[in-house]
């Protein structure tokens, strides 16, 4: 039975390590789909076109996206907005709490944009771009 | 009458959102953030100060302080409002070892807090951004987050290029136009504004005005920026000294071309006269990730008494994760001009005593050389999220004759030679 739950957890880290985060949209969005560099302007305050959402929990996640849309850790990232943001010039991505609340909000506003692990998408939000 | 400052606030915001607005929370306009850093710099110069700053810092490293605290060290506060998708506004405050713009007038207190940005930004359309009121002035490619250590690799920006320039800020306003070009985002600026300066180590009525582009293609950035800066000392700095020769040669036969020239060295270097300078620059970056590279070149003219000078830098270094390596390399040159002076000869002695005395101050002016070059080794370690360590050595090499940078100068400091800068500071944002 140990060794089960064990297995579980196993399982379950892994599937976590080999998450899928997915850009999703506004319904309502004209793009079909949008490539990992116009997401990178977004959320690098390059293009202020959509506000850009980020996500407190998991960690992790939030880490996975910046590597895989921009090449950039998380470090680097707080550094570029640091810029924007203590010239006055731009407001730093959203911080929500959880994916469900990413999900919520880019549902309920077009110019929202957003990240999540894949199994959290649903029919609310539109996805434009996979990141493996 | 009693009015909670927040409830106020929030009553403002609430004005200014529009009645047609949704009623918005306290927390979605205003927002509270803050930059500093804890920096201790150390150098082996004890007859001059090491400063990050020329014409604002009164004291730095070396003579005033073995071990300076004033050179990097600095607070800023900010809030950040967000009246609507169009209009924003920011207020910063900033406490440092720089004596800014004062509240009241009189010079100000070091390390009392003075306003670093405060504006309103209005975003006309999605290409064109218009903003009022006081703005850091945005010459060189890092001129406006200059201060935020934690946004930067190095402890400083090099004193060659950004050390000598003293008008940082201006009370006017920008436009801003982004545009899409040649598959790379290109951002156009304009600027204008005045300010009056009251540092402890200069006063003056300044006005800047200039354009700047920046293009961003892919990991690359370049950049080209024009200022022009106008500006006169307070008081009368000169006339008490070339008025009475020029009036007194003037007036005895043969004195007219002394008087003449005299006159002419008042017109170029009286700092309370109408001084203008031209600056021109280039900047190149490219960071494509796990290494970087960026340089700059900047050229200053003038016809007045600010000396033409040609500085740059090149600076780079490479991420292991957390640590950050990175090397700089700085030089500025000054141009010196040859200024024979008043001709002496054929006046009377106490005339020529005083020609000589204006030849002294003149001849000071003409040969104010900030010529130097410094190599540079650093590493920033990124300790939290929002936290770095930095500790970085300068070798400074003064060209010969040149006191370089360095500023309170003491009777027993020799120009030229070299000198070595420790620093280390600790950065952070939130």
């Amino acid at each position: 039975m140990k060794s089960v739950v064990l297995m579980a957890t196993a399982f379950a880290a892994l599937t976590t390590a080999r998450a899928e985060v997915v850009v999703i949209v506004n319904p309502k969005h004209p793009a079909a789909s949008m490539t990992a560099e116009q997401v990178a302007e977004l959320y690098l305050g390059k293009d202020a076109s959509l506000a850009p959402l980020d996500v407190k929990e998991p960690a992790a996640l939030r880490t996975e996206f910046y590597q895989k849309v921009a090449g950039k850790d998380a470090t680097q990232v707080k550094a570029i907005w640091a810029r924007l943001v203590f010239t006055g010039r731009q407001q730093p991505p959203k911080e929500m709490e959880s994916a469900a609340q990413v999900v919520k909000q880019v549902a309920g506003s077009e110019k929202a944009i957003g990240y999540v692990d894949k199994s959290a998408v649903d029919g609310s939000v539109k996805a434009v771009l996979t990141l493996k | 009458m009693s009015v909670k400052p927040k409830a106020l606030a929030a009553a403002v915001a609430l004005a200014l959102c529009g009645t047609g607005a949704q009623a918005r929370d306290f927390s979605d306009v205003f927002t509270l953030r803050g930059y500093g850093t804890l920096g201790v710099v150390h150098s082996d110069e004890d007859q001059a100060d090491f400063v990050s700053a020329l014409f604002a810092q009164p004291e730095g490293a070396g003579y005033s302080d073995e071990w300076s605290t004033a050179v990097d060290s600095k607070n800023a506060l900010q809030i950040d409002m967000t009246f609507s998708d169009r209009l924003s506004g920011v207020v910063q405050l900033i406490s440092e070892g720089i004596s800014n713009n004062s509240w009241d007038g009189d010079t100000n207190k070091r390390f009392f807090p003075s306003l670093e940005w405060a504006n309103l930004s209005y975003r006309v359309s999605d290409d064109v951004t218009v903003r009022v009121g006081r703005i850091v002035q945005p010459f060189s490619m890092t001129s406006e987050y200059r201060k935020v250590g934690f946004a930067n690799h190095w402890v400083r920006p090099p004193v060659e290029v950004y050390g000598a320039q003293p008008f940082t800020s201006s009370d006017g306003g920008d436009v801003t136009y982004r545009s899409k070009l040649a598959g790379g985002a290109n951002t156009a600026r304009a600027h204008y504004g005045v300010q009056a300066l009251r540092n402890e180590v200069f006063k003056a009525h300044v006005e800047l005005w200039g354009v700047n582009d920046s293009f961003e293609v892919g990991a690359l950035t370049l950049r080209a920026a024009f200022m022009k800066t106008k500006f006169s000392a307070a008081g009368e700095a000169f006339a008490p000294l070339f008025d009475p020769f020029i009036a007194a040669a003037g007036s005895i036969p043969g004195g007219e071309a002394a008087a003449g020239e005299a006159a002419r060295l008042l017109r170029i270097y009286d700092p309370s006269g109408d001084q203008s300078f031209d600056s021109y620059g280039a900047g190149l970056s490219s960071d494509p990730g796990q290494w970087f590279v960026m340089g700059e070149a900047i050229s200053l003219k003038s016809s007045g008494l600010v000396l033409d000078t040609v500085s740059g830098y090149v600076s780079g270094g490479y991420r292991f994760a957390k640590l950050t390596p990175y090397l700089t390399y700085a030089r500025t040159h000054t141009e010196l001009r040859a200024e024979p002076g008043v001709p002496l000869a054929g006046l009377p002695p106490q005339l020529a005593g005083l020609g000589a005395a204006i030849n002294g101050v003149v001849a000071g002016l003409a040969g104010s050389d900030t010529s130097q070059q410094t190599f540079s080794l650093g590493m920033r370690w990124d300790v939290a999220s929002a936290i770095a360590l930095k500790a970085q050595y300068d070798y400074i090499n003064l060209d010969s004759g040149s006191p370089g940078m360095l500023t309170n100068l003491q009777p027993a400091f020799t120009p030229g030679g070299d000198l070595n800068v420790f620093s280390l500071t600790l950065d952070f944002v939130f």
